[in-house]
């Protein structure tokens, strides 16, 4: 058998020849975006068939394609050798030019070759090259062999050369290898080419198959084939020899020949099978075989079922992909039946989760167990009280507590199972006697190993069982068990892993009963234990587990810019895991970003396997429902909730009737899909009816089809049949909770809605179900099972948080309500989530300093309180000015500190708002800094909505007041501060200091000791490639005098970090901690010194470029990349991830373990915060306040690179103040402004950055003295 | 003076081509922002293939407008010594820009079409209720009979042509 390697030998050969350049040669990049493409990564050499990847590109014409980041695909017209490994036959199928090379190549060959003309259309290389050469063999064949070999100089002459292409020269002549090059286009006779291509092919391939079995045995079949096989490879005649051969090889088995070998048939059938298996699965085709195939898997079960790792069984996780639940299980339920004691049970039960189909063996077993497991008595019933006794004694006959740990644990691995066959047993009491009897008997014995082995089956099969009240039961008692010292005495006793499984089940039920920071504490005990598994493997992919439900977990608190990150990179490690990519689509929903939701859901069907796993692929049809119904796709959600309703449809009840209240949000849904409509009519209308009514939240079926009906009924106007409805089901109902109960948000919502359908406006009865919503989502924000979120319920979200506040406002207007109320709409409809980072970034400060030192605004829960108080620590009266977002309309609301009352002062449609906003965001974008006049007249509209917001908050504005602005939703990224004050003939910020905030959270929120940082600065300079001298030496001078300005000893030079440290911070290690102020610029600038330096300043400034750098990243920052100075041109990283090198997004700075307290950038737009649906906020602020940051200061808009410059030199300037203590950042932040005004007068130079944060940020600003 | 604009104009690198064009279009077609989105989908699902082609026409943009007459020169230089100042790094998003208002700018050049100016007001009216007044202003493009007479042709607007003759 020819190796491998002697490529390299044909390859020098055919040099020789003169048909090779160097590889050296190949270097080539894009023609659009001038990226060069891979160098080594030309493929040379294939060998057939074993490189199959290699064949089919070859047989493509797409060998050596490379794609760019621009999505274009270029050819690289490299050579490439063929070697057929069975002869060591081999032939140049592409060459530097194929026809070049070919030419090459037929000269050397001689007549008639060398004189023969190739064909110009070589489009996609084989076809011309290829036909060619089948024309000239089906010619003359064997002649040219003859001829060639006859004149002995040149037969000598390839002989000593290359015995090889003697061999290649005679199986072109005995037709061998004609077959291969006779597929393409006309020039063969099509039906002989694909005839023999199909048989070349198909033999090709069975024989890699045998071959792989062979070397990894049918266990390592599956995994080996699909490392190797793509889809594509396999091709209908595969299919349909592989069927044929296992149908063949079955029936020989049960049908033996006289005297034939039983093992050998078997193993035969096996292999024969498992061939098959894995062929469909890598095709997703439908084994045809699966009844016999099923009973193959059986019996091999019981043969090697026992031994650990067999490679003779398919491995775990490939499990689904070659067997069906469906045909395994109608092999094995009449074994099940007849069986007489557990153990039966328990090796069919071990079985299906060693194939993959562990939760729906359970899901089974729970629904109908007893009928199977049990045989009922005489007359028909069935005894639980002794069967639970009766299954108890037995367990702990055969494993007798506290006998060894491995008794221990096999006990409680026994119980767990009985449990499991009492769970879906409609019969809750036995099912928990049964627990606290084993755990009662656990603990007589002393045997805490068995109570916690228990434990971990226990658990997840109640709470999958919809049990929760009874897992929790179980857990405290294990919790108690936990903490007694005898129990810790014996830790040392208990399989590590056994504990890492309890407190992670434990942690799934806090999470799924709403309580996601008791889950987090379990996830951490868990993790302790981890550490002390020996198996690595399991230690990994246990740790995996961890990081998702560690993730989830501050999902659920809301805590996303530490969630994201985690997520994210559990769905790049496992791209085939469905699970893994419905997480991150479902936070992305949650957070609003729907087009990303979209994107990742839709990565989430496609790897999602409907006939293997329905529900997991319904789950992720409605989440890319969800999302597209958020971007206005009515029409392509309701077709995947068509497809959902499909899969679950009689088999999963709940999650059909979330598809069907899902659906019936949609407006008009009937026009689209009248068929999902009725059938999801029907469904709601057959539950309203017939559902059990204690049940109040929407993870029940009665409430789900409630709100659905509820929805269509109110969507499709039809009043009369809404009231009959609110009478007869709604409001009965809710009445029957009382005004007390836990209600689902979405009810009261709904309720809200048909009291404000009926009067057709905002009554006190609607508003007062409306704020109980939204005080309810506040504490209620997404928790536990994910389908529960998916089902519609960010556009619910948005939807309740706009109609609210409009409720609000009318009764404002009436008077009906104080006018302080509308704070808090605002609150709770505008960066929410940063109200969780507070909360965990005062958790953590809590634990590690002292508890009394902590001020916290929870001392002063009253806003008014806090805005009072801020104002007299700072020494000037605040205005607030809110912007609160109704459907219809933008209103303001001011509240002066000194006076404690809010007011309404004005209000905009919410159309010429928004088009307001971004007419004045595409003049800036197009604004041209030569001449900022030009575009004046695209500002006219936007200056006078700005006269008319200046004229709104100009009466309540005391002379030198700070102004804090909380601009809402469609006021976010809108320079308020340029806001004309018609009195005083200058906008806001001529005359009075200004921050924003997203909320009153972020700016009330108080200063607290961090760690004790000295008062360090880090400044960063950063050009672009392309950056004329010029600009990258003002860039360099005001670098080294912001640096000068941070330090207020004036010390320079020596303080700075020498160039060979700072060479560390390329590589992430840390830069040179010596002086005050470090400075790292050009090619040192990388983002990894930039994250390196954050945990260790107090300030930051960016002084670099600004892009968008893909929509999962958002703004963010341009830097280099140690080697490098970033590209001119960005790319978004979506499509070229590895230029990930140059670039720092603000959510990177979640991942650092603390953030400076103040961020100044000088990058383009840093500043903009995109607003999504519900009002969750990316940006600035998302991920660096959740680490400590107190202000960052930022431009809205594209910069001007001197003014912003000199902005940042003059903001240094003016926070430090000649005493070193710096001035509060709005002062700094006003002056600045106002010294650059005065050499660029536009405002487009003077007026782009602003100061968002938090109203301590003066104190946390002066470093040591905080 | 026409020839050294025009020399500039070829010998910018591509990302201030781009930046230069798009100041441009933008004081051209700048009303037509709305439009820009549907017109530029061509190369708004792989810009950077596109990148030569917008480039391309982006120098066209400039070149016509450069063309067009004294106004359109210095505005042309104004852009160009305008290009590269910003603190961005160019994108996809900014191409596609591009790609949408640098053709309804030159469609409006070639055809000779008109600047538009809107303004927006909102008022109330004495019921309280709110009036929204778009006001739009209109001023002719001037492009020279020379330079028409050369591109129109080229970019199929020879009905254009003929009723200038």
């Amino acid at each position: 058998m020819t190796d491998v390697a002697e490529i390299s030998d044909l390859e020098s050969i055919l040099k020789q020849m003169g048909g090779l350049r160097g590889l050296d040669d190949l270097k080539f990049s894009c023609p659009n975006t001038g990226i060069p493409l891979p160098g080594q990564e030309v493929q040379v050499g294939i060998v057939v068939p074993d490189d199959v990847d290699g064949v089919i590109a070859l047989l493509d014409g797409t060998l050596n394609s490379f794609k760019c980041v621009c999505g274009a695909s270029h050819h690289r017209l490299a050579p490439v050798m063929a070697l057929f490994r069975p002869t060591g036959a081999a032939i140049c199928v592409t060459a530097g030019a194929p026809l070049q090379q070919m030419t090459n190549v037929m000269k050397q060959l001689g007549p008639p070759f060398s004189g023969a003309t190739f064909t110009e259309d070589y489009d996609g290389l084989l076809r011309s090259v290829l036909g060619w050469l089948n024309q000239m063999l089906a010619h003359y064949g064997s002649i040219v062999l003859n001829e060639t070999l006859a004149k002995r100089p040149r037969r000598e002459r390839i002989a000593s050369r290359s015995p090889t292409l003697l061999v290649y020269l005679r199986d072109l002549a005995e037709g061998r290898w004609p077959v291969t090059v006779m597929l393409q286009n006309g020039r063969a006779p099509p039906d002989v080419a694909r005839e023999a291509h199909a048989a070349l092919y198909t033999g090709s391939m069975v024989e890699q198959f045998n071959d792989l079995i062979g070397e990894f045995g049918p266990g390592g079949l599956i995994g080996e084939a699909r490392s190797r096989i793509p889809r594509r490879a396999i091709s209908e005649n595969i299919l349909t020899q592989f069927a044929n051969v296992a149908r063949k090889r079955l029936e020989m088995r049960q049908s033996p020949a006289a005297g034939a070998d039983v093992a050998e048939l078997f193993a035969r059938a096996y292999g024969a099978g498992m061939m098959n298996a894995v062929a469909h699965s890598l095709a997703g085709r439908q084994n045809p075989e699966t009844p016999g195939w099923a009973a193959l898997v059986r019996q091999a079960w019981r043969g090697w079922g026992s031994i650990d790792d067999n490679p003779l069984l398919a491995p775990a996780e490939a499990g689904p992909r070659l067997i069906g639940f469906e045909p395994l299980w109608d092999h094995c339920r009449h074994e099940l039946a007849a069986a007489t004691d557990i153990s039966t049970f328990d090796d069919i039960e071990r079985m299906f989760a060693r194939l993959g189909h562990g939760d729906r063996f359970r899901a089974i077993m729970e629904t109908n167990p007893i009928a199977i497991a049990v045989t009922p008595s005489e007359d028909g019933a069935i005894e639980f009280e002794r069967f639970t006794v009766d299954i108890l004694s037995q367990i702990l006959r055969q494993h007798p507590l506290g006998d060894s740990p491995a008794e221990s644990g096999h006990a409680g691995e026994m119980a767990g199972a009985a449990l499991q066959l009492l769970a879906g047993s409609q019969q809750p009491e036995a099912t928990l006697r049964f627990a606290s009897s084993f755990i009662k008997s656990a603990i007589d014995a002393d045997d805490p190993a068995a109570a916690f082995t228990f434990g971990t089956r226990a658990i997840p099969t109640l709470c999958r069982a919809d049990r929760l009240e009874d897992a929790g039961q179980i857990a405290r008692r294990l919790t108690e068990l936990w903490h007694e010292p005898s129990t810790q005495g014996k830790l040392r006793h208990i399989k590590p892993r056994v504990l890492v499984s309890f407190w992670n089940e434990c942690g799934s039920l806090m999470r799924y009963v709403g309580q996601p920071d008791e889950a987090l504490r379990s996830y951490e005990i868990s993790r302790a234990f981890l550490a002390l598994v020996d198996d690595a493997t399991v230690r990994d992919d246990d740790g995996a587990v961890l990081d998702r439900n560690e993730a989830l977990a501050l999902r659920d608190l809301g805590r996303f810019s530490e969630a994201l990150p985690r997520i994210a990179a559990l769905a790049d490690m496992r791209p085939g895991d469905p699970a893994a990519q419905t997480s991150l689509a479902l936070l992305h929903l949650q957070t609003g970003q729907v087009e990303q939701a979209e994107a990742v859901a839709e990565a989430a069907v496609l790897v999602s396997d409907p006939v293997v796993a329905p529900l997991e692929c319904a789950i992720a049809l409605v989440i890319r429902a969800s999302a597209r119904q958020s971007q206005g796709e009515h029409a392509s959600a309701l077709a995947d909730l068509t497809k959902a309703m499909d899969l679950t449809s009689g088999r999963f009840s709940l999650m059909s009737m979330r598809i069907a209240a899902c659906a019936c949000q949609i407006k008009s849904a009937r026009l689209y899909q009248p068929g999902l409509i009725a059938q999801a009519e029907k469904l709601l209308r057959d539950a309203v009816e017939t559902g059990a009514s204690n049940r109040y939240q929407l993870e029940r079926v009665a409430p789900t089809a409630l709100y659905g009906l509820g929805l269509l009924l109110l969507n499709e106007n039809r009043q009369a049949e809404l009231q009959l409805f609110d009478r007869k089901h709604l409001s009965p109902f809710l009445n029957a909770l009382g005004e007390e109960a836990f209600i689902d948000w979405r009810l009261l919502r709904l309720k809200g809605a048909i009291e404000h359908d009926a009067t057709r406006s905002w009554t006190k009865t609607a508003w007062g179900y409306l704020s109980r919503a939204l005080s309810q989502i506040n504490s209620e924000t997404p928790k536990g099972r994910d389908v529960d979120f998916a089902a519609g319920w960010l556009a619910d979200k948005d939807a309740l948080q706009l109609e609210t506040a409009a409720a609000a406002i009318a009764m404002v207007e009436c008077g009906a309500v104080p006018a302080e109320v509308l704070l808090d709409i605002y609150e709770l409809s505008n960066g929410r989530d940063f109200a969780a980072t507070l909360e965990v970034r005062r958790g953590v400060v809590r634990r590690s300093s002292e508890p009394e030192a902590f001020p916290g605004p929870a001392e002063e829960a009253n806003p008014l309180d806090a805005l009072k108080a801020a104002a007299a620590k700072i020494g000037r009266d605040i205005l607030l000015v809110a912007c609160i977002d109704t459907p219809d309309e933008v209103h303001i609301v001011s509240l002066l500190a000194s006076e404690g009352a809010c007011k309404l002062n004005g209000s905009w449609p919410a159309d010429h708002v928004e088009t307001t906003g971004l007419a004045f965001t595409q003049a800036m974008e197009s604004l041209n800094p030569a001449a900022p006049h030009d575009s004046e007249a695209r500002l006219k509209t936007w200056a006078k909505l700005m006269d008319e917001f200046g004229a709104a908050i100009e009466p309540c504005l005391p002379l030198e007041a700070l102004i804090a602005f909380l601009p809402g939703r469609r006021m976010t990224n809108l320079p308020l501060h340029l806001s004309y004050l018609p009195a005083r003939r200058r906008e806001v910020l001529r005359e009075h200091p200004v921050i924003y905030s997203a909320n009153a959270a972020i700016l009330l929120d108080q200063a607290f000791p961090t760690e004790r940082r000295k008062s360090r600065s880090l400044v960063v300079a950063a050009a672009k490639a392309g950056d004329s001298r010029q600009f990258q030496a003002n860039l360099a001078c005001a670098a080294r005098r912001i640096a000068r300005e941070s330090d207020p000893q004036g010390r320079t030079g020596s303080g700075f970090a020498r160039p060979s440290l700072i060479r560390q911070a390329q590589y992430g290690r840390g830069i040179n901690r010596r002086g005050p102020v470090w400075r790292i610029s050009g090619r040192r600038a990388t983002a990894a010194a930039v994250m390196a330096g954050l945990a260790e300043t107090e300030a930051i400034f960016l002084l670099c470029h600004g892009a968008r750098i893909g929509q999962r990243k958002g703004y963010g920052f341009y830097l280099s990349d140690g080697s490098d100075l970033p590209p001119a041109l960005a790319v978004d990283l979506e499509v070229a991830p590895e230029m990930g090198r140059f670039a720092l997004a603000w959510q990177d700075f979640a991942n650092a373990s603390a953030a400076p307290s103040l961020i100044v950038s000088a990058a383009c737009s840093s500043g903009r915060t995109v607003v999504t649906a519900g009002g969750a906020r990316i940006g600035p602020e998302a991920a660096a306040f959740a680490k400590g940051t107190r202000c960052v200061v930022a431009p809205l808009w594209n910069v001007e690179q001197d003014a912003a410059l000199d902005w940042m030199e003059a903001f240094q300037k003016a926070r430090m103040t000649p005493d070193g203590a710096p001035a509060p950042i709005w002062d700094a932040h006003r002056q600045a402004c106002l010294d650059v005004r005065a050499k660029y007068p536009h405002p487009f130079f003077w007026a782009p950055f602003i100061a968002t944060g938090c109203l301590s940020a003066h104190q946390a600003s002066r470093g040591d003295e905080a | 003076m026409t020839d050294a604009v025009i020399e500039i104009i070829t010998s910018l690198p591509r990302d201030r081509a781009i930046e230069a064009a798009r100041f441009v279009a933008s004081e051209i077609a700048g009303a037509s922002d709305g439009r820009s989105q549907e017109v530029g989908a061509w190369a708004a699902g792989s810009p950077f293939t596109h990148i030569g082609d917008v480039e391309t026409l982006s120098r066209l943009v400039l070149i016509a407008r450069a063309l067009s007459g004294a106004e359109g020169a210095d505005s042309v230089e104004r852009a160009i010594e305008g290009s590269g100042r910003k603190n961005l790094v160019l994108g996809g998003v900014e191409i596609v820009a591009l790609a949408g208002i640098g053709v309804i700018a030159l469609q409006l050049i070639l055809t000779g079409g008109k600047l538009i100016e809107t303004e927006i007001t909102y008022s109330h009216d004495a019921d309280g209720k709110p009036i929204i007044t778009t006001r739009r202003t209109e001023k002719e493009l001037p492009l020279s009979n020379a330079l028409a007479a050369v591109l129109r042709p080229l970019f199929g607007l020879g009905r254009a042509e003929e009723q200038d003759k």
